[in-house]
């Protein structure tokens, strides 16, 4: 971990004045301000993350008892199609790249992103394809159906909402591609004197590997889809049976990847926690230099594991083997980082505030997302509980528990520094305890409707999955709700409260919090910090 | 006093490395598509 040895973010004379932003609606049109552009994407996800939260709230309504209540079956489809690809596109990595637009210039002492305009481009992509994803609701048919993963032949039959589907998924991974360009650019070439690689804070380091990870993937599901365009308008039958085609094939496309597209939402969060739980624990980050090898591990690993996705499809025994083991093999890096984070805890002068519960709660709980991940790795085991609640209980530990609960960790541990202002501790707390409790009664019991065969999916159910899901859809109530809180919070925070220090956090040690004021000026790092 | 800009030098290799990451992306695609249409 880098140590600076002075800080020249003000120097005397001119730089004293106040260089504030544009003002009106222009200054976010038009801005090429990494910390505005960091704040856009961070609002867009809040906001999309309320969007697919609402659509989980709908569908846990509609399983709170057996029986159709609320909406009929293509609907709940459509729900649950658009839910995942809202929280997956829309929630989860616009925020990552909200965290990586904040803090990667400030962490590695840059002025900027290398490719200011590109960034601004990037993020007001998102914009119409958010509108296309959301507006697919209303026309004829209603929204795509198939589930996020756009499987065929299904997703060939249906209506144009697929069509704004795919449109949308091409705006998000153009938008994807280009933001990976500018973070690794700007990671590469306008570090500050002295920040050599292995002294950068782990969360750009997670954000460069998370960064060619996008690169290599995104052109991938970009392909696919494409296909799954020409499929459905202009008569090629590449995923369609009927005319020779071979919808297994979308799915190893797909899957190859879908599964980087897992760790493109985890490797940020091991970043954020990371950065956290050495603050609270005020010691270094145990092995830091392992943690690195770790992460580049499982990007890598991550490549050759995509078939445990679909064992039931038929591949041949060896296949099936080659990805059960590759898949088991994550778990030594992902092991790796557990010990560290435990390792790094262990005899710290530890205190619990906001941030920190949430990096704990992420540790418990995307460790049982871990563990039962590689239970779903083991091929007969996997056969039986494919397509199950099960499944949907594992994904859920690790997205929700995991990247989810490490995002919302950042945000208190950050926002601090970004806004000038202290949140709330007691709302933070009674979040976190809310959220912790809510998530696990949500998501605890799927394993159990899973294991006893319930499918996923499905908008009606046998009488014997009853009782589980009454209160599955209970703690999602509760998790729901303090999420509102949680916004209640940002939202106070934001417009004022008690000024927050230089230095929130005793044990922070990166540039941000070592170098910079609260609040920071609107340009930081006019002169390089230098770096021993 | 305006953002710092980056030094001439900083600006070519970051242009440099921006240009083999997009030129990576698209060939990743057109790789793809190239093999699929040919399996076709």
């Amino acid at each position: 971990m880098s140590t600076a040895i002075h800080a020249h973010d003000h120097p005397h004379g001119e730089a004293h004045e106040h260089h504030g932003p544009p003002r009106g609606i222009t200054r976010w049109l038009y801005t090429t301000n990494h910390k505005d552009i960091g704040t856009m994407y961070l609002i867009f996800s809040c906001v999309m993350f309320f969007v697919g939260g609402t659509m989980a709230m709908l569908i846990r309504a509609e399983l709170f008892k057996p029986g159709l209540q609320l909406f009929n079956p293509q609907f709940f489809n459509s729900l649950t199609t658009v839910h995942g690809l809202v929280m997956i596109f829309g929630a989860i990595m616009p925020a990552f790249v909200g965290f990586a637009n904040w803090l990667v210039p400030l962490q590695v002492g840059a002025a900027d992103m290398a490719f200011p305009r590109l960034n601004n481009w990037s993020f007001w992509l998102l914009i119409p394809a958010a509108i296309l994803l959301l507006g697919s609701f209303l026309t004829p048919g209603g929204a795509a159906a198939s589930g996020w993963t756009l499987y065929p032949p299904l997703v060939i039959q249906q209506g144009i909402s697929v069509d704004m589907t795919i449109l949308a998924v091409h705006l998000l991974g153009a938008s994807s591609i280009m933001g990976s360009i500018n973070i690794i650019t700007t990671i590469l070439n306008m570090r500050a004197p002295g920040m050599t690689l292995m002294k950068m804070p782990l969360f750009v380091w997670t954000w460069l590997i998370t960064a060619y990870l996008l690169i290599a993937v995104m052109p991938v599901l970009a392909g696919a889809v494409t296909m799954l365009l020409t499929d459905r308008h202009f008569g090629t039958s590449f995923f369609n049976a009927a005319g020779g085609g071979d919808p297994t094939m979308f799915m190893h496309i797909f899957w190859f990847f879908g599964h980087p597209e897992v760790y493109i939402m985890i490797l940020p969060a091991f970043g954020i926690i990371s950065q956290i739980l050495p603050a609270f624990a005020r010691k270094p980050l145990f092995g830091y230099a392992s943690m690195v090898y770790a992460t580049a591990s499982i990007a890598i690993l991550s490549f050759i594991v995509w078939g445990h996705h679909m064992f039931t499809v038929g591949m041949p025994a060896a296949g099936n083997l080659f990805f059960m083991y590759a898949t088991m093999l994550i778990a030594v890096p992902t092991g790796v980082k557990v010990f560290n984070w435990i390792a790094t805890m262990w005899r710290g002068e530890m205190t619990f505030e906001t941030p920190m519960l949430f990096a704990v709660g992420f540790l418990c709980l995307f460790t049982i997302g871990g563990f039962s991940g590689l239970v779903l790795a083991i091929v007969p085991v996997d056969i039986t509980l494919h397509n199950t609640y099960y499944v949907v209980a594992h994904f859920h530990y690790v997205l929700v528990s995991g990247a989810l609960f490490a995002i919302i960790g950042g945000v208190y541990f950050w926002i601090p520094k970004w806004s000038g202002h202290m949140y709330n501790e007691a709302l933070g707390k009674l979040h976190f305890w809310l959220s912790m409790i809510g998530f696990n009664v949500l998501f605890f019991p799927q394993h159990f409707l899973g294991l006893a065969g319930m499918p996923r999916r499905i908008p009606d159910y046998a009488l014997q999955f009853a009782e589980w899901n009454m209160w599955s859809s209970i703690g999602a109530f509760i998790f729901g709700f303090s999420q509102l809180i949680f916004l209640y919070n940002m939202v106070s925070t934001v417009r004022g409260g008690k000024p927050a220090a230089q230095k929130q956090w005793e044990g922070a040690d990166s540039l941000e919090w070592t170098h910079l004021p609260t609040p920071m000026p609107y340009h930081t790092f006019e002169t390089p910090p230098v770096i021993k | 006093m305006a953002r710092r800009e980056p030094t001439r030098e900083q600006k070519r290799r970051a242009l440099v490395s921006a240009l083999a990451l997009a030129g990576l992306a698209v060939a990743i695609y057109l790789v793809m598509m190239f093999k699929v249409f040919v399996a076709k």
